[in-house]
């Protein structure tokens, strides 16, 4: 496979200028992350260790193989929500190694409002499961949480994804025969008793694990019965009596020693073969995506330098190279293994539509992975382009994104506009994993053109009740419009509310990738099989 | 398609294939076998040599009776479009309507493959359209501000030198 040959000047201006732009953007996504993961109030690390409880940074590092990489997903969940009070969420999720078997863990942070789920909390549990699920990866959970956040619990309860998903989630992975381990570190009360109650495995530890549907409070409000939390539900009832549980443990170091004695019990699962060699670093060094990423996401940038600074030995077989040019597609590998990539050079027309829709269902047929690289503002739009049937070929694309059987990866590399999205594998057409580049942004339409369309339609509105605007009275309607617009499609606003797994500083992407292609490949490929796609 | 590769900047094609013993060297019309024991003895036509090999990127470095030589295996495609660039690449043409921001070369000047030729705003984004090889400006054909239609021929490029 040929070699990109790069033709970014990395002496010039403009590339210094993306450069420090862009490596401040990597600054500031590591300062939030290490805030949210590390910064917590006072009180809080203090009650901790009155509880005699490790923080959960430090339960982490007790869980995994050392020197193993660990991809944590949705770091920023809700950093900007709930008046930025639940930091990840309150939960912690990642694809990690235990005993040699890769596993999702998912954890619950005491130190957040004692783990209380908010609603994001919930959806971010929710996501991990799915992730579990998707791939048939083995998952550990650390419990300790005080149970739903009562005064949002409308947002959290009732509906398909809310709560009770986790606990089917959990049930499904169980039926998949894919093992479960839960590790109770507190309190795991109401519905959160489920988590382990509905684990293959799950051990206690004494003292601080205790597991009910109601605590003593509760249980003296509806029967006047007096109990201690260790009758209730503490480690020695419930593996001795109740077995609720199955391992008592004497500390939580000593629970994380018997929770990777468990895990390393667990059969090995064999990977799905795909075409894989031995892995060879890019050839042009990942830190030129800081120069090559443009200052203004308008600005139009080569995909093709992009993909020189992601994939094994910057070798790429661009697939159809002078038809429908807006859409790269081309083989390469990520740490040996093959995918398929779609990279936008531009709008989506007629002619780069069927071609996408082409290159996925050979990459089907082949059993490759696909790979999307964002940077996609809509499909064109005009007289000429509905006449050619844009939305008719459009569709093509959609079916075949939706309907391909292979592992898909999205990354939004600078920004996703409109039916854009759609075509280019965003959320709703579940990829395995879905990142975020700190600048990217996504919307239904650019924050200028939206508020273009808002602000006319209310000065028609106006106009019809016989009044004219001063120009200065359409910058006031304008100006808060944008500025909303603008917060809300931002990378931050995304991960916030869980249209991603996380953000990624640019020069990670490749790592994150070859952890997530590993993990999707614990689970089968189906045979190829579409939709009807509209001729 | 045998293999290309350079010797010495000598170009060289070359194949190695299976054999029953190590591999076969397959150049013109002949084929020697040849085999790697351990990484410094080479067996080649039956008579063993001692080599020394060190690789720097995608070139390797043999020494063998006391010279040492450069080796560079070409990638085919690479090879063969090199010096193909044909007149499909003389005009560069829209790749979606818009309109004209910036002019940055003028007829007559000499351009390098990946320098702008022309700037373009379209579908809210900015573009610049890049020249596909070397060569000459023969001329550009919009001025800042004016509207094109997809395919329209912006600039076009005559070979330099011949």
């Amino acid at each position: 496979m040929g070699r990109i040959q790069s033709r970014i000047d990395i002496a010039s201006g403009s590339f210094c200028a993306n450069a420090a732009h862009n490596t401040a953007l990597a600054e500031e996504l590591r300062q939030r992350q290490h805030r949210a993961r590390y910064e917590r109030p006072q009180r809080d690390i203090d009650r901790l260790a009155r509880q005699n409880k490790m923080f959960l940074r430090d339960r982490l590092t007790a869980l995994l193989d050392p020197g193993t990489p660990f991809l944590e997903l949705s770091t920023l969940a809700a950093n900007m929500a709930y008046g930025g009070d639940a930091p990840s969420a309150g939960q912690m999720s990642g694809i990690g190694i235990v005993s040699g078997r890769e596993v999702v863990i998912h954890a619950d942070d005491a130190s957040v409002k004692g783990g209380a789920w908010y609603p994001l909390s919930v959806k971010k549990i929710v996501r991990a499961l799915d992730i579990a699920i998707e791939n048939r990866l083995p998952m550990v959970h650390l419990c300790d949480s005080a149970g739903g956040f009562l005064p949002l619990q409308r947002d959290l309860f009732a509906d398909r994804y809310f709560a009770g998903r986790i606990f089917r989630n959990q049930s499904i992975l169980s039926k998949m025969g894919v093992p479960q381990l839960s590790v109770v570190m507190g309190h795991c009360t109401a519905g959160g008793a489920y988590i382990p109650a509905l684990s293959d495995y799950s051990v206690i530890v004494r003292g601080t694990g205790a597991i009910f549907l109601a605590g003593p409070p509760l249980v003296k409000a509806a029967t006047g019965e007096q109990v201690t939390i260790e009758e209730l539900g503490g480690a020695d009832m419930h593996t001795t009596i109740s077995g609720t549980a199955d391992y008592p443990a004497a500390s939580e170091a000593h629970a994380l020693a018997l929770a990777r004695e468990i895990v390393g019990s667990w059969t090995l699962p064999e990977k799905t073969m795909i075409d894989r060699i031995e892995p060879e670093e890019p050839y042009y060094d990942a830190s030129d995506l800081y120069g090559i990423l443009p200052r203004d996401s308008r600005t139009a940038f080569d995909m093709r330098e992009l993909i020189a600074r992601i994939v094994d030995g910057s070798r790429f077989h661009e697939y159809q190279p002078a038809y429908g040019t807006s859409l790269v597609c081309g083989y390469a590998r990520i740490w040996g293994m093959k995918v398929g990539i779609l990279a936008n050079n531009g709008v989506l027309f007629n002619d780069s539509s069927l071609k996408g829709a082409h290159f996925i269902q050979l990459c089907d047929k082949n059993r490759t992975p696909l790979l999307f690289l964002q940077n996609i503002t809509g499909f064109m739009v005009g007289r000429e382009y509905e006449r050619r049937g844009i939305s008719k070929d459009g569709a093509k694309l959609i079916m075949a994104v939706s309907g391909a059987s292979v592992p898909k990866f999205t990354i939004n590399c600078n920004g996703a506009f409109g039916a854009g999205v759609y075509g280019m594998s965003g959320r709703a057409f579940d990829p395995r994993f879905m990142f975020t580049w700190p600048g990217a942004q996504t919307s239904v339409m650019g924050a200028e053109q939206a508020v273009d369309v808002l602000s006319n339609i209310k000065v028609k509105q106006l106009e019809r009740e016989g009044r004219h605007l001063a120009s200065e009275e359409i910058a006031a309607i304008r100006e808060p419009v944008l500025e909303d617009y603008k917060r809300e499609q931002s990378a931050y606003y995304a991960t916030s509310e869980l249209w991603d797994d996380g953000i990624l500083d640019p020069i990670d992407t490749r790592n994150a990738l070859g952890i997530c292609l590993s993990a999707a490949l614990n689970a089968p490929i189906e045979n190829p099989h579409y939709g009807v796609f509209r001729l | 398609m045998q293999h290309l590769m350079t010797i010495d900047d000598e170009l060289y094609c070359v194949w190695l294939g299976r054999a029953r013993m190590g591999y076969a060297l397959h150049m013109q019309n002949s084929v020697w076998p040849v085999a790697l024991e351990g990484a410094s003895t080479l067996l080649f036509d039956g008579e063993r040599h001692c080599v020394t090999i060190a690789v720097d990127g995608d070139r390797v470095y043999v020494h063998l009776d006391g010279t040492a030589h450069e080796l560079v295996l070409h990638d085919p495609i690479a090879f063969h479009v090199a010096d193909a660039a044909g007149p499909a690449q003389d005009s560069v043409r829209a790749p979606m309507p818009g309109s004209v921001i910036a002019t940055p070369v003028a007829a007559g000047e000499t351009v390098a493959a990946g320098d702008t030729l022309i700037v373009i705003e379209s579908m809210k984004l900015e573009t610049a359209v890049k020249a596909p090889r070397d060569g000459i400006v023969e001329a550009v054909n919009f001025m800042v501000g004016q509207n094109f239609e997809r395919d329209a021929v912006l600039a076009t490029l005559v070979r330099s030198e011949e």
